[in-house]
């Protein structure tokens, strides 16, 4: 696996999480190249995690051998040397040929799977297979693995516990002193430093600041996260009962946990960020439109993932209605956990390759 | 040279040896900012087509082929025939008009791409403006433009998303390369 990362671990975090799936699936020889490769080593659980890491190749270097699969995730580019290897492998009909993946983001958007399995051909004659994960039976699957347990430590303290991994422009402190509860906040060292410094900024208009200060600071209390393994990450997360996630790695497992959640997508332009969350919330509509706060969620994650300023009576309605959040979280967890999964998807295709390999060795003998 | 997002419906490429005529070109966002192009293709050397997809930002060949101003004449099954300024006909097959069929018009303005002598497809102007034949009645009170829904265009019945405030008769420009409402006419 090749990965790139680009600012935090949620990209590698895929990686890593496939990796340990793909393991527990088969007798798989894994090996991650990373251009942070130290950074991302952080989320490796030793007695856990079997793959071998390394640093990024320079465009000069060549792989020792040729792997049988290699997966560009998120539309990384390979290695110039590596790109080179496969080439010359290409040219040569007795050496095996490498099956290359372009692994994409997930997306609940329709066209995922028209755009699923295509072949990509490559001016020098070399050919990726596109790899689209998804909510369909026609994508590649769902990411991710359901929790095989959830911690037993939930809600011991009679403060919500809520986790929080978002980007920094995310109006959360607006969001969390509307319920005015108290809450143990679980969050970065980052995030949280960020909150304190630039908490009256954060106040959408002056009546909600008035009341923000009414309510105070005392009402939140920061518990931050020190850099950990992505196991640790996992379980802290399943600790909470309110989730705030970002990206993709975390939303995947707070979709799977049963724990109710909010998801902000990566910033992009406001039409495709709303394209992306409105066809989320068209399937999470299918399955949970019979319970009567599913208005409430939608509407809450509409506003949430596209920074626009909420219904935070509402949003506090929701809250106050936890045993029915938790609820539709559970009946959306169930639903994902059925789903056709991504490391399967991708054994799947690993499987036809090998199959139209041998049926190629054979006309060759 | 271009990217894949800069290739059109008409374009030809170079894939490997074989010239390729792009029938079809879907662009989509997917996460972090990165872009996908799905292509319907057809061989010019053996007719055969495939479908496939590209990062946007991938460099591609494209040829530059003879060109011709025309205007959209008739349908002779399985034949859509244009004609010249000085009358001459040419005719391309139904299988390489892609997403031109959706805007087709009578005396419609247009170019053919030539390869080899031969038509082989066609290239539209990047906007076109189309009445709206049936839409539905807007609801009361949204004019912000950010709720869409679906239009059928004359003449070919093609349906294009455009905001609530848009009407029956209304003339809307459309983004040919996209298929997506651009504006309003007046």
């Amino acid at each position: 696996m090749f990965c790139q990362v680009i600012d935090h671990l949620g990209d590698i975090g895929v990686c890593l999480r496939l990796a340990r799936s793909l393991q527990a699936l088969g007798d798989w020889d894994l090996h991650i190249f990373c251009n942070q490769a130290d950074k991302a080593r952080l989320l490796i659980d030793p007695q856990v995690d079997r793959v071998d890491w390394h640093a990024w190749p320079t465009d000069e270097a060549y792989l020792q051998h040729v792997p049988e699969v290699i997966l560009c995730a998120f539309g990384c580019d390979l290695p110039l040397g590596v790109r080179r290897q496969l080439e010359l492998q290409r040219k040569n009909p007795a050496l095996p040929k490498t099956l290359w993946i372009h692994l994409d983001y997930l997306s609940a958007e329709p066209w995922v799977e028209d755009f699923h399995g295509l072949s990509s051909y490559k001016p020098d004659g070399l050919i990726q297979q596109f790899y689209f994960p998804g909510f369909g039976e026609k994508t590649g699957g769902l990411p991710g693995d359901p929790p095989s347990l959830l911690p037993s430590n939930q809600a011991q303290t009679s403060a919500l516990r809520v986790f929080a991994y978002v980007y920094k422009h995310a109006p959360l402190m607006t969001w969390l002193h509307a319920l005015n509860l108290p809450i143990d906040l679980l969050t970065t060292e980052d995030l949280a430093n960020h909150w304190q410094t630039a908490r009256p900024t954060t106040c959408v208009t002056t009546t909600s600041c008035g009341q923000h200060d009414e309510v105070g600071q005392a009402q939140i209390q920061f518990k931050t996260l020190a850099p950990c393994t992505q196991i640790a990450w996992d379980h802290t997360m399943l600790s909470c009962e309110l989730l705030f996630v970002r990206g993709e790695d975390s939303w995947v497992q707070a979709m799977r946990s049963g724990i109710p959640w909010l998801w902000q997508p990566y910033p992009q332009e406001l039409a495709t960020m709303r394209a992306k969350l409105q066809s989320l919330l068209n399937i999470m509509s299918e399955q949970l439109r019979k319970y009567p706060h599913w208005p409430l969620w939608r509407d809450a994650q509409l506003a949430w993932g596209l920074g626009e300023e909420p219904d935070l009576k509402d949003f506090t309605n929701l809250c106050l209605e936890l045993g029915s959040w938790q609820a539709m979280a559970r009946a959306w967890a169930a639903y994902c956990n059925r789903l056709p999964r991504l490391d399967q998807g991708l054994c799947h295709m690993i499987d036809k390759h090998r199959s139209a390999l041998n049926a190629y060795n054979v006309r060759l003998c | 040279m271009k990217i894949a997002q800069e290739i059109r419906t008409g374009n030809v490429i170079m894939m490997g040896k074989d010239p390729m005529v792009v029938l079809r070109a879907e662009y989509n966002k997917s996460g972090r900012n990165a872009a996908v192009v799905k292509m319907k293709l057809k061989n010019l050397l053996n007719n055969s087509g495939t479908e496939t997809v590209f990062k946007a930002d991938e460099k591609m060949e494209v040829l530059v082929l003879e060109k011709k101003e025309v205007t959209y004449s008739y349908f002779a099954d399985p034949m859509y025939v244009f004609m010249d300024a000085e009358y001459n006909q040419f005719e391309v097959e139904a299988d390489s008009m892609g997403d031109a069929l959706n805007y087709l018009d009578d005396a419609m303005p247009c170019e053919v791409i030539f390869y080899n002598g031969r038509a082989i497809s066609v290239e539209l102007p990047t906007g076109l403006v189309r009445e709206v034949e049936y839409t539905e009645p807007a609801v009361r009170g949204d004019t912000s433009g950010k709720v869409m829904k679906p239009a059928r265009v004359k003449p070919t019945g093609f349906e294009v998303q455009v905001p609530a405030f848009v009407e029956i008769g209304d003339k809307i420009e459309i983004d040919t390369r996209t298929g997506e409402y651009r504006n309003r006419v007046k």
